[in-house]
């Protein structure tokens, strides 16, 4: 890192970020749906970590169905 | 004309050897003063891992950190030159490839650096051969012991600049070597309350000396909120206090080189949010550092332990004269003693 002058950043979370984060997917500009894989009913939430499915980014639980 | 040559490990001769010619675009500087860095210490020792990354090949010519005359020109050369003490940009970048184009010639992979790097002769000697581009001229304030510090002052200047700390800022300072202690020198400079981290006392005593907030071993170093920390050690172990100490959200500088891999617990930087810099060379802290000498706000020369001639190197490279004096990290080469 010293010789070829390469710094390092460690991110700690969204720290004051969530206006763009918010403003981005208002936007369309980025397609946060495209990385929900599944989704289940709040009754079914306990799946999310029995059951896996192939090609799994994202659950998402829908707490009011 | 002499120069000192590096023939095999641990091994210094002064030899005769043929003085430089300056091609299109260069000039001969006669030397004045040198200083002697830990990178001429650990190529002299052989060290074969820093002297194969640098593609240099024995007998070495050593010396990066200088001040001179110039007394010859090359064609397409302003005659403006001639005469004027000057130092110099170590890197020669190749000048037109991409890292060159943009600002970035001192990371350039075809760079030559004087003294170090793909056997480009060093300033121990009485003449060197230096690009026309790469020279600053010194103004009469700066000495000559002062101007062959400004080499490893960029460093420190740019270190300090990496660390991004205000008068609002406590800095910690690891080493008390020539490099640490100008980050010291520096940061004071901005207003910043400056600690320095060390092992020997006197270099400890010097720092107290050159008022800084705090100097201490790893024993008392008090448990503070370190805004900032800058790893100037070649201590291996050192990358990684300075992560574990710098406060959350912060900065931490690299400038330090350790002979062996200086490992750092990666996951540590991304939950503590933290930002590590490298720092390689003064080429973007040269005229700076020349303004901050020439000024009086900086005032490298308590760092100076010992000025000898070129014959007496050897014996301080092989350790038979001490390299430091009363904790003073520097020795510098007067090529007019010899």
């Amino acid at each position: 890192m010293t010789s070829r002058m390469i710094p390092l950043h460690g991110v700690m979370r969204y720290a004051f970020t969530s206006p763009t984060a918010i403003a981005l997917l208002a936007d369309g500009r980025i397609d946060a749906d495209a990385l929900v894989s599944r989704r289940l009913p709040f009754a079914d939430a306990p799946l999310g970590w029995t059951s896996t499915v192939p090609g799994e980014i994202k659950t998402m639980v829908h707490v009011n169905e | 004309m002499k120069a000192f040559l590096v023939p095999a490990a641990s091994t210094g001769i002064v030899a005769d050897v043929d003085p430089p010619r300056p091609g299109p675009g260069q000039v001969v500087v006669a030397v004045s003063q040198v200083g002697i860095c830990g990178t001429d210490v650990s190529m002299f020792n052989g060290d074969e891992t820093r002297i194969r990354h640098a593609r240099s090949t024995h007998p070495l010519r050593l010396g990066h950190e200088w001040n001179g005359r110039v007394v010859e020109i090359g064609d397409e050369v302003d005659a403006k030159w001639l005469g004027k003490r000057v130092t110099g940009d170590t890197m020669l970048g190749c000048g037109h490839c991409e890292r060159c184009l943009n600002g970035r010639h001192y990371l350039c992979e075809e760079r030559y650096e004087i003294g170090v790097r793909r056997d480009w002769p060093g300033a121990l000697a009485e003449r060197l051969l230096v690009p026309a581009s790469a020279l600053y001229e010194l103004p009469d304030s700066v000495t000559d012991a002062m101007g062959a510090l400004v080499e490893p002052g960029g460093n420190a200047y740019r270190s300090v600049d990496a660390a991004q700390v205000t008068s609002d800022s406590r800095l910690l300072v690891l080493g008390t070597g020539t490099i640490g202690l100008l980050c010291a020198l520096f940061a004071q400079a901005r207003g910043v309350e400056v600690h320095v981290l060390g092992r020997d006392p006197e270099a400890l005593n010097l720092a107290r000396s050159l008022g800084v907030d705090g100097a201490w071993t790893a024993e008392n170093l008090p448990a503070l909120r370190w805004d900032a920390v800058i790893e100037a050690t070649n201590a291996s172990g050192m990358p990684q206090f300075a992560v574990d100490v710098v406060e959350p959200g912060r900065r931490v500088v690299l400038v330090g080189i350790a002979d062996d891999p200086s490992l750092i617990d990666s996951r540590i930087l991304a939950r503590k949010d933290v930002t590590v810099v490298g720092i390689l060379g003064a080429s973007m802290g040269i005229q700076v550092t020349i303004d901050a000498y020439a000024s009086g706000a900086v005032d490298p020369l308590p760092l100076v332990s010992r000025t000898i001639g070129l014959d007496e190197l050897n014996d301080v490279l092989t350790g038979v004269i001490p390299m430091k004096t009363a904790g003073a990290p520097k020795v510098l080469v007067d090529l007019g003693r010899s």
